[in-house]
């Protein structure tokens, strides 16, 4: 096999590969956790809606008026691992692109089908009269796009672990050595197994949003109704994840990566990453069972759910590690490292995270008191 | 060329970087000069107390918020996403140059995220000074995120100190930073003030509010005029000059660049006899007009700021053709078989017998190869070298029509002279037994010339062989 991937970039790189590894992970965490709300919760929210759960205070329509928020931070957050995906991996990530670029492109015109459906949803549900025929229709047209674009992102991400595809691909799609950007990594399993274990992962996370969202409304958690949804969500989606994942790292693995995921050092971060939604499924079934004030183990949690997300977004970073390094694509590259830009992201960090919390936490304080934060305002000059 | 290449018949792939960056920006710059005209109306609303105005502001807030953060912000990844698969090279080089910037840039959309929906939400149940704060902080983050990548922007098509100090400073503060940032700023105003004209109109049935609406925006921008033309002319010193001289040179880039300033000052006289001094005057069709005049003015700098940049991606360092310079020299010695990996992949797979064993392609053995094989090859060393920047027989600067009726000879001369024939072009980065693989290609495609014209030379004389 020839190496298809791009010689080495005419600029270093803009910090030691470490730290763009941990900047691109952190992103991963933050854009999987609405990106996970949004994948399962639609359909599961509509499910519900239409079988009969349709009050004003009931979890599906509440989780579908917030949709177009998950919808605009799960995208904003998305840049992140996808900018440091670019910074490290080029070489692997345009060519694979490339190789899919219409389908690769068609994610923006389903993106912004996604987003605008869910608004009508979320406009939809908030009306006195929500309109059935139409509700459902939109969040029919928002769920499944927004399972195209995971589908074409699993699709993006694993061809992009699989140099040894490309040739083929472009034969089979091309014409006199340029490529037609029609192809896809269908015919690679671990394709079809990232795409569940992300959907099975999106159901556990999904679970938690029923009691997160009482806890934010300063409810008590446990409410027999959503905990019946957390609960059930829960368990579907940690049996699932465990079958995908299984399949996943038994059956798609090469066997160079998973020779490594189960040796010592990285065997207790394998095992960790498999095991660890056992943490909040035991949460969520001690709450059914818990007479006083659930609160606490319900934030509890939802800290753990968060760190199975974290979990499975670092032995995602491992195991592309890995499997690029078996291709020999992880070379060693010169470093230019300046400080100051960096320091002034952080500092930017700084600054817009405190201003964003400062208001954050106003709007909290004065709009509980003044209604919920998806209804509508109407104007007042008082004050 | 290092990656594979994207064949998007008719159109190129390219010109899909310039249709979606052209809907971007319509967008954008909305986004910032929008943020500016909320703030600072809330403040002055929430000051007179004025109840219609405010509901007005809550209205036009709604619009905003559903055109920045749905349409805005998708268009703006949809650029990112189109610009890897149609000209990764540079993608690459800004990215690993800039990806601090970019970091940065993604902090003030966190911020312009939070702030728009706490703004957009929070009418009639946040204390006046908060919402205002929000408004305020959204319109700083916004200007700043238009001052982050109108660096990145500004750097492509002047590179300054960068090209042989490659710092991050060098890089991000280049000689066509402040200019395009004063341009970009005023066109942020002027288009804000045009979206707003055109929400009023459509929507606004009472008269004393439109006319409230209409005199309080016009003022930004006529400033927005100002700063336009201010940051344009600055913006001309600051050219390289190849670009002063592909303005000069072309026809069409000079009648568009005299349409904007041209276009900008019917906007300017527009609003100031109009609007700035007459009540009344906002109706839905001069509203519209006049943001078709915006539109227009806009599209046509994006198009320019595009065009006036080749033959170069990055100035000075990537070529049209998606070489770095350092590539240049490298590809033309080894040839453009050899040294692009997914074209000799495609060699070795259709023509083993090119290829030796060192894995090197037998230049000596092309003139051996059959005419329709030659002609093949050809239009693979098209592709690669040329459908950057051009179609082949029909469509988007189709090659086709360039060479109409061109003889084979006048074809190679040109290949060999490419960069002479056309500064607009980079050189030919093949060798010469590539190059005759080329001619044959497009002698195969060159049109006839227009049959029925008589010149009163003899045949013979005539240089079309046909
Ligand atoms: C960076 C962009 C770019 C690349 C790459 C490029 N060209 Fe051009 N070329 C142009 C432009 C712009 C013109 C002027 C077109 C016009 O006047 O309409 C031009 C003009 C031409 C002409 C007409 C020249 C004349 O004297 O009339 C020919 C022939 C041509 N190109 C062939 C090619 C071939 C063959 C290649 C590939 C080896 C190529 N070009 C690569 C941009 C490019």
């Amino acid at each position: 096999m020839t190496d298809l991937s791009a010689p080495p970039s005419p600029i270093p790189l803009p910090a030691p590969l470490g730290v763009l590894y941990v900047l691109k992970t952190v992103g991963f965490i933050l854009h999987v956790i609405p990106m996970n709300l949004w994948c399962a919760g639609v359909p599961l929210a509509v499910a519900l809606w239409v079988t009969g759960q349709r009050s004003a205070d009931a979890w599906p329509r509440r989780f579908l008026a917030q949709v177009p928020f998950f919808l605009a931070f799960g995208i904003n957050a998305g840049i992140v691992p996808l900018l440091f995906t670019q910074v490290v991996y080029h070489h692997v990530f345009y060519p694979a692109t490339i190789l899919m670029a219409w389908f690769w492109f068609a994610v923006i015109p389903l993106l912004l089908t996604a987003y605008v459906a869910s608004y009508r949803v979320a406009d939809e549900v908030r009306s006195d009269q929500a309109r059935p025929a139409r509700l459902v229709l939109w969040s029919v047209i928002a769920w499944v796009c927004l399972w195209c674009i995971g589908f074409l992102f699993a699709n993006a991400f694993s061809l992009m672990v699989r140099p040894d595809r490309w040739a083929h691909l472009a034969e089979q799609h091309g014409s006199s050595g340029a490529v037609f950007g029609t192809a896809l990594n269908t015919a690679d399993p671990a394709m079809w197994a990232r795409w569940l274990v992300m959907l099975a992962l999106a159901l556990t996370t999904t679970a938690w949003h029923p009691i997160a969202d009482r806890l934010l409304r300063r409810q008590e958690p446990n409410d027999r109704g959503e905990l019946s949804i957390a609960t059930v969500t829960y368990l579907a989606g940690a049996m699932f994840f465990a079958v995908a994942g299984t399949w996943y790292a038994f059956g798609t693995w090469p066997p160079a990566v998973r020779e490594q995921m189960l040796a010592i050092p990285l065997l207790p971060l394998t095992v960790a990453t498999a095991l660890a939604p056992a943490v909040p499924a035991g949460i969520v079934l001690w709450m059914r069972f818990l007479s006083g004030d659930a609160r606490k183990l319900a934030w509890v949690g939802i800290a753990a759910q968060a760190a199975v997300v974290a979990l499975n977004a670092i032995s995602r970073q491992v195991v592309q590690h890995l499997e690029l390094s078996a291709f020999g694509l992880i070379r060693p590259r010169p470093i230019a490292f300046e400080l100051w830009p960096v320091a002034v992201f952080l500092l930017a960090a700084l600054i817009g995270g405190s201003v964003v919390v400062v208001f954050l936490r106003m709007a909290y304080t004065s709009w509980s008191a003044a209604g919920s934060m998806t209804a509508e305002g109407s104007v007042d000059t008082a004050g | 060329m290092r990656y594979p290449w994207w064949y998007v018949p008719f159109l190129t792939s390219p010109m899909l970087i310039a249709v979606v960056s052209v809907i971007h920006v319509l967008l954008a710059h909305y986004a910032v000069g929008g943020g500016m005209f909320l703030a600072v109306e809330a403040y002055y609303a929430y000051r007179r107390r004025n109840a219609p105005y405010l509901e007005y502001l809550r209205k036009h807030a709604r619009f905003f918020m559903y055109v920045t953060v749905v349409f805005g912000a998708v268009t703006g990844v949809g650029i990112w996403w189109t610009i890897g698969l149609a000209s990764p090279l540079a993608t690459e080089v800004l990215i690993r140059t800039f990806v601090f910037a970019w970091a940065t840039e993604w902090v003030t959309f966190v911020v312009e995220l939070v702030t728009v929906f706490l703004f957009a939400y929070g009418f009639g149940r946040t204390a006046p000074r908060w919402h205002v704060a929000f408004a305020a902080a959204y319109a700083a983050a916004a200007w700043l995120s238009l001052v982050i990548i109108t660096a990145i922007t500004a750097f492509m098509l002047n590179p300054g100190r960068w090209i042989e100090t490659p710092t991050f400073a060098a890089a991000f503060f280049n000689p066509q930073f402040l200019p395009q940032v004063i341009s970009r700023t005023g066109g942020a105003l002027m288009l804000c003030t045009l979206y707003v004209y055109l929400h009023t109109s459509f929507t606004v049935n009472d008269a004393d509010l439109r006319d409230l609406v209409q005199r309080r925006s016009t003022r930004p921008a006529l400033l927005g005029a100002v700063l336009i033309c201010l940051g344009g002319l600055w913006w001309y010193a600051a050219l390289p000059a190849s670009s002063k001289a592909a303005l000069a040179a072309a026809s069409v880039l000079n009648l568009m660049m005299v349409g904007i300033f041209a276009l900008t000052v019917v906007v300017f006289f527009a609003l100031y006899v109009g609007p700035a001094s007459h009540p009344g005057w906002l109706t839905p069709g001069f509203s519209l007009l006049l943001f078709l005049c915006g539109l227009a003015a806009f599209s046509t700098g994006e198009f320019i700021r595009e065009a006036v940049r080749k033959p170069y991606i990055v100035y000075n360092f990537v070529t049209g053709n998606q070489l770095t310079i350092h590539d240049t020299k490298h590809v033309r010695r080894e040839g453009v078989l050899n040294s692009y990996r997914w074209l000799h992949t495609y060699v070795r797979q259709h023509y083993p017998e090119l290829i030796d064993s060192n894995g090197r392609v037998l230049y000596e053995k092309l003139p051996e190869l059959a005419v329709k094989d030659r002609i093949e090859l050809g239009r693979a060393i098209f592709l690669y070298c040329c459908n950057n920047c051009h179609a082949e027989a029909r469509g988007y600067s189709a090659v086709g029509y360039l060479i109409h009726g061109w003889n084979r000879d006048m074809i190679l001369r040109t290949i060999h002279h490419l960069h002479e024939a056309d500064f607009f072009m980079p050189p030919w980065p093949g060798n010469a037994a590539e190059a005759e693989l080329l001619a044959d290609y497009l002698y195969s495609i060159a049109p006839e010339k227009p049959r029925g014209m008589l010149f009163g030379v003899p045949k013979e004389e005539e240089s079309n062989e046909r």
